[in-house]
């Protein structure tokens, strides 16, 4: 895996490597022989421990999918430096999604296949996540839901067993968003959503707080994963005059959107909003264009001491201030090696079950825990205020918390959300 | 005329015994045995798609809407009606074959540049509805919620039963499809192929031939598709995308689009280049552009027509 | 429903229409003249914006406006001269091939040097700004962009009506080789046609950068319909580029006010429509490309 500052080339793939470039020279199916002369490389597999990281290198999402593995590296590194898990040193193997849900399975059945892991952790997109969920499932293989937002992935027919989900839900993002967004600024809104899972999660968990306030919708256009050019739908919302604009936009179409926002004038006529932004994409917005009111799982400006020991090692090895998504990927990865230490066994069944109920310190005000019924994680939710102009102090300083509210306030209730996960 | 020369025979005998021994040797290289499957399939869509390309000189850019037709088909169908896989398979390569033949009837009668134009156009119909009718497809997200179980009591759960229960397609393709290139109706498609004005001025009704030509391979790219959703349990937007049907074109014109083991070759060389390659670059895609390019520059004929000195088949 | 929504609509399709239209008259000459379908158009298209934003950082995006379509069109040249000028005279599917590979190869180089995620790109500060028109506020980039290309396109008829060297590129498109026969160098002609096509995708990728952003795939976005258009329009055809583009930026602009849902479908939708009814599609001649 090409990584500019992250893992290093593993063994294994240093060793296919080497077989790849034999099998240049023998003829390309042909040289499949020569990865066989190349050695056993099994002498190493017993020591190891594999963990699969699958998230997006490459498309829309890439710079979130970046984040999310540099933060779970962080926890790797933490328990090799400590001499493993179990005694054995953590191995992980990259691959990259490419936002793109076919590519995603494909890589995660090498992952499960190929490599043997018993443990995916990754992905950003909901809809990525959902089929890498299904496959997991199948395999009995545990799924740590890094980075998806959409309810469905703990809520409803398709949550499981073997998934875990170290972020929050749309619907927790919205319950600590919606309702500070429509006290203040306004209960007309028009929404843009993205056209899948996680943009129709996203604008139903909205909807449902803005009519218990008694707001009403003005308008709404789904707009494809992908989509660069949001002139024609910004035309129509500033022709309904809403008070808000509710973008369930991610990645470089929440990019585009929040700029071409500007650019049209429009900032000065109505509020914006979503169930999402970050670091990432807030840098590419730029300053003078950075507005908003956003859900968000974390921000550097967390004060606590675990955010802050996060921030300097994250700091340390890749040189920036952590995203959120380098958060999540850091307490995913953690949290699983952590839930394999105490299951004291690799097995994935003992490690879901060690997993379960667990309480822990996710480096938010508020202690953490993974909720047995549905494998949500339920921690302190936030909604964070874009800085732009001059109050941005340095390049890095563009959210402000402006609410937090805690796990179980915000989180479906038991009531809301009937799943009921199969036995083991 | 026999359908089969001994030649034929020995050479597709030996194709099957290679595939039959291949899950052995696959894990021993650092793949697996779904890559294998993976290879299969593809070698379905790119033989049949070549019935077309190197049998008859057409090329379509839009195979990718039959083969995600028939792997949407097969996943609605579990999902919706609970049918057994006897029945599903079946009902979903026939829907291909039913849409090759309409879009065919429709758009046979262009030529070139027009007709590639075309097919794309269908292709991309295909993918938008697929990716926007949340409903039924599931948009975007894809379409979850099946799982490939059994086929008349054989259990298909695991990866290396599946394996040989694609064999059997793969095996009953390459059969198939030599057969009908042996047979009158091969010879003529390549005599169209060789030169459509003498066919014409010989009495030949070239339009029915090239049709039928769309057809057929419309209807392995159905077969392959299914397949291909049952491997994954997943169907996606992606499967009718024209760069889908891309690959299609790739894997024959790199394999030897006049030989008729170039696309299964070109099909073995392309999932092999992209799942060994692709998890230490992203970059994979760049030498295989580069010898696509070379391909057709220096070797039209593919890897197997450069060794065969042009004979075709 | 408002009248001034529906001409501000109608005002943002024909902009989107005119950077079809940029796109698709460098692919429908090349085409025309020398029966070479280009796939590759789109990412020369991104090469523009990408080599905009390398020398937007150090010379700004004024000195980029001129250097990044100079750069595409040299490197369409050598393209020409090295590859696809093999294929002259054969199957036009081989172009076809050719440029697909060669997209498919190029693509990926763009990822190799300016990384597999997009980049920010903004108007310069100068342009950053929005017009207020009364009926909308409009950003002042795009309207500068809509006047640029309306002023190109008339610059393109002139050099294609009234200059020798334009009156020749034409009588290419009409029979490239009766302009053979009657001593024009047709070898260097096509290098120049060539050029002046990947120039013109490379000057629409410029335009594009600061209101899209800047990413990898970015070309697929505009090869397609610029495909369509020249089918729309008939393929060789000038007049053909300039309606079917502006036809299809209107269409997709009124499907984006209504029926978003059918936005991307309309575009094939109207094509296959066309093709089918009228073969040649609006304004094509007879025997080219059948």
């Amino acid at each position: 895996m090409k990584d500019g500052k992250g893992a290093k080339v593993s063994r294994r793939n240093f060793l296919k490597f080497s077989g790849v470039t034999a099998a240049g020279a023998a003829g390309m199916l042909g040289g499949g022989l020569s990865g066989i002369l190349s050695g056993p490389r099994e002498v190493f597999a017993k020591e190891e421990l594999k963990v699969g990281i699958l998230d997006p290198y490459s498309g829309p999402y890439a710079d979130s999918g970046r984040e999310q593995t540099n933060g779970a590296l962080i926890a790797v590194d933490e328990v090799n430096k400590k001499g493993g898990v179990l005694g054995r040193m953590v191995t992980t193997f990259q691959e990259d999604t490419a936002t793109n849900p076919g590519t995603a399975v494909q890589k995660a059945k090498k992952l499960v296949d190929e490599v043997k892991v018993n443990y995916i952790v990754g992905t950003v997109a909901s809809n990525v996540g959902l089929a890498v969920s299904a496959l997991c499932q199948e395999k009995k293989v545990i799924y740590m839901s890094v980075g998806c937002h959409s309810d469905d992935i703990t809520v409803g027919g398709k949550a499981h067993r073997y998934a875990f989900r170290p972020t929050c839900s749309n619907t927790m993002l919205a319950r600590a968003t919606a309702s500070y967004i429509a006290d203040k600024f306004g209960k007309k809104w028009y929404f843009i959503t993205s056209d899948y899972s996680w943009g129709h999660t996203g604008r139903d968990a909205f909807k449902k707080v803005l009519a218990g306030k008694g707001g009403k919708v003005v308008g709404e256009d789904l707009t494809p994963l992908g989509t660069t050019d949001y002139s024609s739908f910004l035309l129509k919302v500033r022709n309904a005059r809403p008070d808000v604009l509710i973008v369930s936009l991610y990645g470089n179409d929440l990019v585009s959107c929040v700029k071409q926002f500007n650019q049209f004038g429009m900032r000065r006529e109505m509020q914006i909003g979503g169930p999402l932004n970050g670091l990432e994409m807030a840098r590419v917005i730029g300053k003078e264009n950075n507005v908003g009111y956003w859900g968000m799982p974390w921000d550097v400006t967390v004060n606590t001491k675990g955010s802050k020991e996060f921030t300097a090692k994250y700091k340390g090895k890749y040189g920036k201030i952590p995203s959120w998504r380098a958060y999540l990927g850091y307490i995913g990865m953690a949290e699983l090696l952590s839930g394999i230490q105490r299951a004291k066994s690799p097995e994935p069944k003992k490690v879901i079950l060690a997993l379960e109920g667990h309480v822990f310190d996710g480096l938010k005000s508020n202690r953490s825990q993974w909720r047995a019924f549905d494998h949500q994680n339920i921690q302190d939710t936030y909604c964070g205020r874009a800085k732009s102009g001059a109050e941005v102090k340095h390049a890095d300083d563009l959210f402000e918390i402006v609410s937090s509210k805690k796990g179980e306030e915000v989180a479906h209730t038991r009531a809301e959300n009937p799943v009921k996960l199969e036995a083991l | 005329m026999r359908m089969y020369s001994k030649k034929d025979m020995l050479w597709i005998g030996a194709v099957a015994a290679l595939f039959a021994a291949l899950p052995l040797l696959l894990p021993r290289i650092g793949s697996s045995i779904p890559v294998g499957t993976e290879i299969m399939i593809w070698g379905i869509f790119a033989t049949g798609y070549n019935i077309l390309l190197g049998g008859t000189g057409i090329l379509s850019f839009g195979h990718a809407a039959f083969f995600g037709l028939s792997g949407y088909a097969t996943g609605l169908l579990l999902v919706r009606t609970g049918m057994p896989l006897p029945a599903v398979i079946p009902l979903a390569v026939a829907a291909s074959l039913v849409a090759a033949f309409l879009i065919g009837a429709l758009i046979i009668r262009k030529r070139g540049i027009y007709f590639a134009m075309l097919t794309i156009a269908f292709g991309q119909m295909f993918y938008f509805i697929a990716s926007q009718w949340n409903s039924l497809t599931g948009g975007l997200d894809g379409l979850t919620g099946f799982k490939r179980t059994d086929f008349l009591g054989l259990d298909l759960r695991p990866e290396d039963r599946f394996y040989y229960f694609v064999l059997g397609f793969f095996v009953l393709t390459l059969l198939l499809v030599r057969g009908l290139m042996n047979s009158s109706i091969g010879k003529t498609l390549v005599a169209i192929r060789e030169n459509i004005d003498r066919s014409e001025f010989l009495g030949i009704d070239v339009k029915k031939y090239q049709h039928f030509a769309f057809v057929v391979s419309g209807t392995f790219a159905g077969m392959a598709g299914s397949l291909y959703v049952l491997l994954l349990n997943f169907a996606f937007p992606e499967l009718f995308y024209w760069k889908t049907s891309g690959d299609a074109v790739l894997m024959s014109v790199i394999g030897g689009m006049h030989a008729f083991f170039g696309p299964l070759l070109g099909a073995g060389v392309f999932v092999f280049l992209r799942d060994m390659i692709s998890t230490l670059t992203p970059h994979w895609a760049l030498p295989l552009g580069a010898v696509f390019v070379t391909f057709v520059l220096f070797f039209q004929k593919g890897i197997l027509g450069f060794f065969e000195r042009g004979k075709n088949g | 429903m408002e009248t001034s929504l529906l001409i501000s609509q109608l005002f943002n399709g024909l902009n989107l229409g005119l950077l079809y239209v940029l796109m698709a008259m460098g692919l429908t000459i090349i085409m025309g003249t020398m029966g070479v379908v280009n796939f590759s158009h789109g990412i020369l298209f991104t090469f523009g914006a990408y080599i905009t934003y390398s020398v937007a950082a150090r010379l700004g995006y004024w000195a980029a406006l001129l250097i990044a379509p100079i750069l595409v069109g040299g490197i369409g040249m050598v393209l020409e001269r090295g590859l696809v000028q093999r294929v002259y005279g054969k199957d036009p599917l081989y172009s076809l091939l050719l440029t697909f590979g060669l997209a498919m190869s190029l693509e990926e180089l763009v990822r190799i040097g300016w990384g597999t995620t997009g980049l920010p790109f903004s108007p310069p500060d100068s342009l950053n700004t929005f017009v207020d028109l009364k009926i909308m506020f409009y950003p002042l980039y795009r309207l500068v962009v809509f006047g640029f290309i309306l002023l190109l396109i008339l610059a393109l008829w002139f050099f294609l009506e009234r200059t020798t060297m334009g009156k020749i590129v034409r009588a290419g498109i009409q029979d490239s080789l009766m302009v053979g026969i009657l001593g024009v160098n047709t070898k260097a002609l096509f290098t120049l046609v060539f050029g002046l096509g990947a120039f013109l995708a490379g000057l629409a990728g410029v335009l594009s950068a600061p209101i899209t952003g800047i990413m990898p795939t970015m070309g697929d976005n505009v090869v397609m319909p610029s495909f369509i258009v020249i089918i729309l329009g008939g393929v060789g055809s000038f007049y053909g580029s300039v309606v079917g583009g502006l036809l299809l930026g209107i269409i997709v602009a009124m499907c984006n006010q209504f029926v978003p849902a059918v936005a991307e479908l309309s575009m094939y939708l109207v094509m296959a429509l066309v093709l089918l009814l009228r073969p040649r599609g609006l304004f094509g001649e007879e025997g080219l490309f059948e």
